[in-house]
């Protein structure tokens, strides 16, 4: 027996119907074979067997039980799976019968990590399935199986082997052009090339962090407008209070969102105006100022029943360069005369007429987050970068330039730009795995025809 | 203390050099005393890793250089216009004058016993070595006992269809000793190499070759080396023609190599001229060397043409290659299928993991090249000494010395087809040079006793000069491009070297200066923030390296290792993660798994 067999729940704890319990090693048919009855005496790979669940004499539940052998599994070992009811107390019960079967349970990753260790994922996707799992989009849980499916490893193999194939260029030269008098000199990597993909990959990777944290949409205004209202009418729920009293808002709240597949957080806060004796106002206000600050899109919004004040202009001053919605609500209170000097106070921008309390006109806010969202790149085709791929992305990408920056140069101090290219292939060891001088030898011998 | 040394080749000489130094009395085997330090190959010394290796054992006191500079008759540079970090020394020798310098030079040591016998068996007593029996049947009793044997061990000789048992051409091999060998349970490798037809020089058009002259002025590889060195001859490079690989092409089946006949691996970085056809038939031409193998001698040797085609094959190839279509063959190629023991049951001081006070060196641990073999050979003739002393193995690190990277490489690598040193695989690059030898090794070889006190000092004041002149730099300002630099940062500019610098100052530096002391200063100064780089990496791997693997590790108990590794793993039982890492086809994985095995396990 050289593998712990371990086991976990696989779905999400009691949210489902039905919850998957995932066993991983050598020994996990036999444990299925010891709690789960009727099973034939011999099962096949990859079909499932409908039985119950057992203790000793005991039904727990009805399920179905799948059998993978290695290494056609997911952690490239044996491994079993059973699906029953999704019943905390049920799933506790059976986990702790596979445990005294003699499986532990697993550490969290376990399983991907297995199947990294195993060869059935490079790191890169082992850390595309973690971040699969945590995906809080649509689209960003596309981008992480173009990752699982190897895009961004199929990338950084790519520059692998450009850095490679310079570095048995340089080798070549240092060990054989003089003392083998060789010829021929080997085509050389094309660095450039694979310098502008990596910067391809990188110029995406903004775009890949505001999916993670998903978009920022603040509501911002002056105090009464109406923005708690509004708050709560797109949440669908009472969750910020609501009251005639102007300042009722005093600290910002975020709720989130899926809009289109993709994530939003919203933010209500407290209203501005100018400043007042109240401290925990001031202070609220200020969080205000910093919240609109960071936000990816802004809904701003003013009152249609009271005339334009100066505080109203001076917000509106500092969205210039943010994405915006201008609102005038309380459109059932509305006054002709206040509307056109709103308008006429906002030029270039359309002020849409809304009403909070009544829901009139709401979609208009709704449609405008869309349009945000839409204004992404369309995620098929992208890879998902995560920090510490972006880190170690950047750095090969400055090690690239540094490289082709020497070699424009064209001095002669191949062992230096050797040094470079081995701090290069170090950083993609990084990435994905690891590599020795062994491997530049390889590519020497291979492609020379060297000795004497 | 006794020591004995099997073997009078280049590893088994300054193994008995060493020990002698050391204080052993020492017995030097060789079957014949007429061939001891014999170049069996090319006559040539040194090359690119080579030359660094050469230099390493001159300064751990060795006989090599010396050897090479005495008897040198076409000295050159290698690389010498790329950085100082892969310059490198090579000499072209008289063969037969080499063979004899070393014979006298050994036969004028005190407490070293030249002796022509042939070993046949290794006597062990409760698991250590304690002597050697003799074919003719007396036995000689030794503290320790190192194996130089070469190609010696089960050497057999192919020619097209024929084959012979030989260790080199017209030589017995050592057929019982490596019977003996495996008999003590030793893991045995079936290597193979080659080597060319040696022509004679007047039946050679020489106008139809391009010259390769030496450098001049030639510079020497020793610092014991005190006259001047002088280039006698000149070296020709030639190419093949299309008919050559058409040659070889329709009669392939003809080479024991190609026939399955020879199963021994070769090595891929010295393939015979039916390899380099067959593998780059794209190819029209493929180039080669011809080098005198000595002053008094008419044999050339024809470096890129070793071949184990059958002689007619080889006289049809060279009547296909203008200016040679005349030549006389004296010796034939022939190919070389030998035992070696896979090096990783050595310990890195190169004595046998299994039995005590047995050391192996040179070409039976599965290397190829004289240096190579000679540079072992230095190693377990000192760790020998050391080892019946009692005393600490001398072992050098990959980052101290190409020594250190070639022993940790096949003790801890093992090999799988000749092994042959490059700078590539070294780690740290920049710090092993030609010119910093005595910087790195200077201490250990007067701490060893392999070098006297005075020629110590003297390259220490030589050292201290050097660093001197580095600090100057450092102060003394120049200007350029209208602005006032120091002449450290000055020649530290992308383009700039030494010479350069001397020019711009108007003034020599340095009064007494050779390639060496440019070559010291200049990288010095140029690789300041990569050497420093590589220093931190060091301590890294350090770290890495002495994470300890507890001898009571079950290795087949660590999950993830796939069966293959196991076995590997618990058959070489590596003391740290380092060594595990560098055990072929053991794979960073296998290190994380061992890694966190560990930390679970082991935690306290
Ligand atoms: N007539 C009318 N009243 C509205 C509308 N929307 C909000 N109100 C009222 O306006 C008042 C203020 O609403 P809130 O949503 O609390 O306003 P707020 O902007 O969050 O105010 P602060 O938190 O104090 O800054 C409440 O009495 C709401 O009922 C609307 O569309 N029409
Ligand atoms: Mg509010």
């Amino acid at each position: 027996m050289d593998e712990d067999a371990i086991v976990a729940l696989a779905t999400p704890p009691g949210q489902a119907g039905i919850a998957v319990v995932r066993i991983s090693g050598s020994q996990s048919e036999a444990i299925v074979r010891k709690i789960v009855r009727p099973l034939p005496a011999r099962v096949q790979a990859r079909h499932s067997y409908h039985g119950f669940i057992r203790d000793r004499a005991r039904r727990i539940d009805e399920c179905l039980a799948v059998v993978f052998k290695a290494p056609r599994s997911y952690s490239g070992e044996d491994m079993a799976e059973i699906s029953m009811h999704s019943n905390l107390f049920v799933v506790e019960e059976v986990i702790r019968l596979i445990c005294a079967c003699g499986a532990r349970l697993a550490l969290p990753g376990e399983f991907t990590y297995r199947a990294f260790r195993n060869g059935k994922l490079d790191l890169l996707q082992a850390e595309a399935v973690n971040d699969l799992i945590r995906a809080n989009s649509r689209a960003g849980a596309l981008m992480q199986f173009n990752n699982l499916e190897g895009r961004l490893s199929k990338a950084v193999a790519q520059l692998r082997a450009v850095l490679l194939q310079e570095a048995v260029r340089i080798e070549t030269r240092i060990e054989f052009a003089e003392d083998q008098h060789l010829e021929e000199t080997a085509a050389g990597g094309d660095l450039a090339a694979a310098a502008a993909v990596l910067e391809k990959i990188l110029a995406q990777s903004r775009f890949t962090e505001i999916l993670n944290r998903g978009l920022h949409v603040v509501i911002a205004g002056r105090v009464n407008v109406g923005k708690s209202s509004l708050f709560n009418a797109l949440l669908l729920k009472e969750r910020s209070i609501i009251s005639a009293l102007p300042g009722t808002t005093r600290d910002y709240i975020q709720e989130s969102l899926v809009l289109n597949g993709f994530p939003f957080h919203i933010t209500d806060m407290a209203g501005i105006r100018a400043a007042s004796g109240d401290d925990i106002e001031n202070q609220g206000m200020q969080r205000s100022l910093a919240k609109i600050a960071q936000a990816d899109a802004v809904i701003f919004m003013v009152d249609a029943s009271q005339p334009l004040a100066e505080t109203d202009r001076e917000i509106y001053a500092l969205l210039a360069a943010k994405k915006r919605l201008l609102l005038a609500n309380k459109s059932d209170q509305a006054r002709a005369g206040i509307v056109r000097n709103i308008r006429a106070a906002f030029p270039g921008e359309t002020v849409h007429l809304v009403s909070a309390r009544n829901g009139k006109n709401l979609d208009t806010a709704v449609n405008f987050m869309k349009g945000v969202s839409r204004q992404m790149p369309d995620p098929s085709g992208q890879t998902m970068v995560n920090f510490r791929q972006k880190n170690l992305l950047e750095k090969l990408l400055n090690q690239m330039n540094r490289i082709g920056e020497m070699q424009a140069l064209g001095l002669e101090a191949p062992e230096l730009i050797a040094e470079e290219i081995r701090r290069g292939l170090d950083l993609i060891g990084e990435l994905t795995g690891t590599i020795g001088p062994r491997d530049i030898l390889q590519g020497v011998f291979a492609a020379f025809c060297i000795g004497k | 203390m006794k020591i004995i040394v099997i073997g009078a080749g280049h590893a088994g000489m300054e193994a008995a050099y060493a020990a002698m130094k050391m204080g052993a009395e020492t017995i030097l085997l060789t079957m014949h005393l007429e061939t001891i330090a014999q170049m069996s190959c090319n006559p040539s010394i040194g090359g690119i890793a080579k030359g660094h290796l050469v230099k390493e054992i001159d300064a751990l006191g060795g006989i090599m250089p010396r050897a090479a500079d005495a008897t040198g008759i076409h000295f050159k540079v290698l690389n010498r216009s790329k950085g100082p970090a892969v310059r490198a020394t090579r000499t072209q020798n008289d063969k037969v004058a080499y063979r004899n310098y070393l014979k006298s030079f050994l036969e004028k040591a005190a407490n070293l016993s030249l002796y022509q016998a042939m070993a046949g068996q290794i006597v062990v007593r409760h698991g250590r070595a304690c002597g050697v029996r003799l074919t003719h049947g007396e036995v000689l009793a030794a503290d320790a006992v190192i194996v130089c044997s070469g190609t010696f061990l089960g050497g057999r000789i192919f020619i097209g269809s024929a084959s012979y048992a030989a260790g080199r051409a017209n030589e017995p091999p050592s057929l019982l000793l490596a019977e003996n060998i495996r008999d003590l349970g030793f893991e045995m490798l079936r290597l193979k190499t080659g080597t060319p037809m040696r022509l004679h020089a007047d039946s050679i058009l020489w106008a139809k070759f391009t010259p390769q002259p030496g450098d001049e002025p030639p510079l020497p590889f020793s610092m014991y080396t005190r006259r001047q060195v002088k280039n006698r001859v000149c070296c020709y490079l030639g190419h093949t023609t299309p008919e050559v690989g058409r040659i070889i092409r329709e009669n392939l089946q003809l080479s024991p190599l190609y026939s399955g006949k020879i199963q021994g691996i070769g090595p891929r970085y010295c393939p015979s001229i039916e390899d380099k056809i067959v593998k780059f038939p794209g190819r029209e031409r493929h180039h080669f060397y011809l080098e005198p193998e000595g002053l008094d001698n008419k044999e050339i040797y024809v470096n890129g043409l070793s071949s184990s085609l059958p002689v007619e094959i080889q006289k049809l190839i060279l009547q296909a290659i203008p200016g040679l279509d005349k030549a006389r063959i004296m010796r034939p190629a022939y190919a070389i299928e030998y035992d070696a023991i896979q090096p990783t049951q050595l310990r890195a001081s190169l004595e046998s993991r299994q039995i005590g006070n047995l050391f192996f060196a040179g070409q039976v641990n599965g290397t190829s090249g004289y240096e190579e073999a000679a540079g072992q050979g230095l190693m377990a003739g000192i760790n020998a000494v050391l080892r019946v002393r009692g005393e600490a193995p001398f072992i050098l690190d990959r980052e101290q010395a190409y020594i250190g990277v070639m022993v940790d490489d096949i003790v801890h690598g093992g090999v799988d087809e000749p092994y042959r040193l490059f700078t590539a695989r070294a780690e740290y690059r920049l710090q092993l040079r030609e010119d910093n030898v005595f910087e790195r090794l200077g201490g250990h070889a007067l701490r060893l006793g392999l070098v006297s006190r005075m020629d110590h000092d003297r390259e220490m004041r030589k050292l201290s000069g050097r660093r001197h002149l580095i600090k100057e730099l450092s102060k003394a300002r120049a200007l350029v491009d209208g602005k006032s630099q120091s002449l450290f940062k000055i020649l530290q500019r992308p383009g700039m070297n030494f010479a350069g610098l001397e020019k711009l100052v108007g003034q020599p530096l340095l009064k007494k200066k050779d390639l060496s002391d440019i070559s010291y200063i200049e990288a010095n100064v140029k690789y300041e923030g990569y050497i420093d780089i590589q220093k931190r990496e060091v301590g890294k791997m350090r770290k890495m390296q002495t994470t300890a693997i507890p001898a009571d590790l079950d290795f087949s108990a660590v999950s993830g290792l796939s069966r293959e590794i196991k076995q590997k793993l618990s058959r070489l039982h590596p003391a740290t993660l380092g060594e595990a890492a560098r055990v072929p086809g053991v794979t960073p994985a296998a290190i994380n798994a061992i890694s966190i095995h560990l930390t679970l396990k082991y935690r306290p």
